[in-house]
């Protein structure tokens, strides 16, 4: 590597906490002295959480680093100085979105194939949630976007399995089967599904659609007709937005306690263009406001949720030979496996900076240990910052 | 069955060169671990068709590898040699189906947690290598000209943010006649350069080309015939519902030029094999034509290492949804804002990897916002991080690069 790129690498160091310090007067949890001690046993009975990853990770240059503030306004300015933000969340896994996805569920890294339609090894939040504090089904549900994602919900491992797992939808699946497979061009713009392939990825067929009844079904549970539910896509611009769209009538029908919310458009990064891609992280800014906003509107869910926001992984910085900047996660080069982690709500500290490193699979213990569930096969461990 | 068990006949089946290359090269190729090699023969298998800079470079590491030891060589490929491998490994035939080979190879390296080993062992291997068999200087200074923001009459983006303290930005260039004074500029340092090969200078654009003798062309619109039936081709595959996304991948590194209507007239093998290349390996490249124009300087300065590279974008369509993008249905107009933004970040790229090349200290680089004022030039006689607001020429601002 010559001088020139040298440069510019140390550039990419750029440190979040400099730049939170700076940029919203976040202080160092580190600093302040000792955490209120067992505050998960203190929960308001009925705490809930809501989990918002990324799939498609955003570099620090588009969001955090002082050439990407605009494009995070909402987490700058609404979400950080309310919640506790981890500035090195390392993922040492497999840089695919369905499985490290999996792997963030789990608390375990997961190995089988990105593109296979496989459960996870490990039993999920999602079992252990529902096993351990006797839940219903209806209490924990993801929504996803489609493809691989539809087997998150469970694993297969003996004593848990999709009886004890989340309920999953896949907003776009549910659009494609309510509009009977022949989507028109109204829709079109909402059905592109993975874009981590090289050209293209089908949405998934045959057993994996929905079938009439199930789309009914939903929609039966959303309280939602068939014709408002392609009304409304009509008039949102992205996946995403659908998938919020969803999250929030879920909310307000079953408020469940447990809602995994994985957002995707900022994966167009994946074509190419940056323009795109910085339209992703805006959109995706401006959900998570809105998620938090539902939440903090919602009386099931005010005072009683603790929201995680974090991207599964990042993408490849810049200067990585074996990549193309922006576009993959391919190369596993440090920028590409360290991302961040916002947390919000009751007895989480407020504008508060941890410096530390941690682990992606540190997620699940720390909800194991909010919620009251014991992730018995989890790696993590549970962050103590926030609990 | 393993590296050592080669033989001639192993290559039965790979073109003339290729065979040639790899059976006079055999003894090395006896000695490589099977988590290395077959990424080397994905690389000979195409040697017929491979560009001038890349046969030598190829030829250049091998007699590097032969002058070793037995003891050297295995030292050198002893972090791939201690990758744990399998048994399906060892039976693919990683020798004719190379790629298909490093898909399975990746995805249990994945799988075992020792990807994270093979990146390390891989970047050794080629610092040694970069070392050891350095590429010739180039015969000139290398030049890269970047042209942005076709198309976009009123803007409030403000460009070349990233290049600017690399170099000097200019906000008062005198835009008539740019692109002609540039291309020409590029023609003549073709008809000028000492020597090299036809591939030392390249003009690629994301619409249609503009006249640009004795350079190289590769053109977004030229290959509107072979990206249509790429993805025709894609989407039977795709609606067969056989193939998944690496099976997909793995058809389109077997694909030729005359699976998709090329290779008919010119008869240019190797000017057909990479432009087929840049639409089966790059994301994006098929549909997205500012995609198109990064990726092919990325793969140009990387594999033809110029001496001369112009690149023009224009304005890409409208995002669409993948699937009627992919099923031919009428795309939205251009998006000349968006095509801006992506060319501009594109134009950093390039320059980045101008920057990978031998020369890279006395290398040019100029990028011009099209039909406006605004430039950057990079180059070892011009300031860094400086601007000038004085009124410029096109031809007198390249001056200052030579």
């Amino acid at each position: 590597m010559n001088a020139t790129l040298r440069e510019i690498a140390a550039k990419q160091g750029w440190n979040r906490r400099q730049f939170l310090r700076t940029a919203v007067g976040a202080a160092a949890a580190g600093r302040l002295c000792g955490f209120t001690p067992l505050v998960a046993q203190q929960m308001p009975k009925g705490h809930k959480a809501v989990v918002v990853t990324f799939g498609g990770g955003a570099r620090d240059e588009e969001t955090f680093a002082p050439e990407g503030q605009e494009n995070i306004p909402h987490m700058l300015g609404e979400l950080i100085p309310q919640g506790t933000f981890f500035t090195q969340v390392i993922n040492h896994g497999i840089l695919g979105h369905y499985v490290a996805t999996a792997s963030l569920a789990t608390g375990a890294y997961e190995t089988f194939n990105n593109f296979a339609q496989t459960p996870p090894a490990n039993p999920t939040v999602f079992e252990y949630f529902r096993k351990d504090l006797k839940r219903p089904a209806n209490d924990a549900w993801i929504v996803a976007p489609s493809n691989g994602f539809n087997r998150i919900g469970a694993s297969e491992r003996r004593g848990y399995g999709p009886e004890l797992g989340a309920e999953v939808l896949l907003p776009k699946q549910l659009l494609a089967a309510a509009m009977g497979g022949k989507s028109g061009g109204d829709y079109e713009h909402l059905l592109r599904d993975n874009y981590e392939s090289p050209l293209y990825t089908p949405l998934a067929g045959g057993d994996v659609l929905p079938r009439d009844l199930e789309v009914e079904k939903v929609a039966g549970i959303l309280k939602l007709s068939l014709d408002d539910f392609k009304a409304h896509a009509r008039s949102l611009a992205s996946p995403d937005e659908l998938s919020v769209f969803i999250a929030r009538q879920l909310m307000r029908q079953l408020a469940p306690s447990l809602l995994w919310i994985t957002l995707h458009d900022i994966d167009i990064a994946h074509s190419g263009a940056y323009s795109l891609y910085l339209d992703g992280i805006q959109r995706s800014d401006r959900l998570c406001g809105e998620i938090w906003r539902a939440i903090e509107t919602d009386p099931e869910y005010k005072g009683r949720t603790t929201m995680f926001i974090l991207p599964d992984f990042g993408r490849d910085s810049d200067v990585s030979p074996g990549g193309n900047g922006f576009q993959h996660h391919r190369t596993g080069d440090a920028l590409s496996r360290t991302t961040w982690m916002m947390v919000l709500g009751p007895g989480v500290r407020q504008n508060a900076v941890v410096e530390r490193p941690v682990d992606s699979l540190d997620l699940v213990p720390t909800l194991g240990r909010l919620l009251g569930f014991s992730p018995t096969y989890a790696a993590g461990s549970p962050l103590r910052e926030v609990l | 069955m393993l590296p050592v068990q080669l033989n001639a006949e192993s290559f039965s089946a790979y073109p003339p060169e290729a065979r040639a290359f790899a059976v006079q090269n055999i003894a090395v190729l006896r000695q490589m671990p099977l988590a290395l090699l077959p990424s080397f023969l994905n690389e000979a298998i195409g040697y017929d068709w491979k560009l001038p800079a890349e046969r030598a470079q190829i030829t250049r590491e091998m007699a590097c590898l032969s002058a070793l030891s037995p003891e050297q060589l295995a030292s050198r490929m002893h972090a791939f040699a201690a990758l744990r491998l399998n048994t399906d490994l060892e039976s693919a035939d990683w020798v004719n189906l190379p790629s298909s080979f490093l898909e399975q190879l990746t995805a249990w390296l994945w799988a075992t947690h020792q990807m994270d080993a093979f990146h390390a062992a891989a970047n050794v291997y080629t610092s040694y290598l970069a070392d050891a068999a350095p590429a010739p200087p180039p015969a000139m200074p290398r030049l890269a000209i970047v042209i942005v923001g076709q198309g976009v009459d009123e803007t409030s983006f403000n460009p070349f943010r990233k290049l600017r303290p690399h170099g000097t930005y200019f906000n008062r260039v005198k835009p008539e006649g740019g692109v002609d004074t540039l291309l020409a500029h590029a023609s003549a340092r073709a008809a000028s350069a000492p020597g090299g090969d036809s591939f030392d200078h390249w003009y690629i654009d994301g619409g249609a080309p503009a006249r640009a003798p004795r350079l190289t062309q590769v053109s977004y619109d030229a290959l509107a015939s072979a990206r249509a039936a790429l993805l025709e081709r894609t989407q039977r595959i795709i609606n067969s519902g056989d193939a998944g996304p690496e099976a997909l991948r793995s058809m389109l590194a077997r694909m030729k030029p005359e699976d998709v209507g090329m290779g008919k007239s010119p008869p240019d093998q190797v000017l057909d094999r990479f432009q087929l290349s840049l639409l089966t390996q790059g994301s994006g490249t098929q549909i997205f034509s500012t995609t198109f124009v990064q990726w092919a300087g990325r793969e140009c300065l990387r594999r033809a290492q110029p001496v001369t590279l112009v690149l023009r974008y224009a304005p890409r369509q409208q995002q669409q949804p993948m699937n009627a993008m992919l099923s031919g249905e009428l795309p939205g107009g251009p998006d000349p804002a968006g095509s801006l933004i992506d060319a501009d970040m594109g134009a950093f790229y390039t320059w980045l990897n101008l920057q990978r090349l031998t020369g890279s200290a006395q290398s040019r680089f100029v990028a011009w916002f099209e039909g406006h004022g605004e430039a950057v030039a990079i180059g070892p006689d011009l300031p860094r991080g400086t601007i000038s607001d004085s009124p410029i020429g096109m031809s007198e601002l390249l001056a200052l690069l030579t």
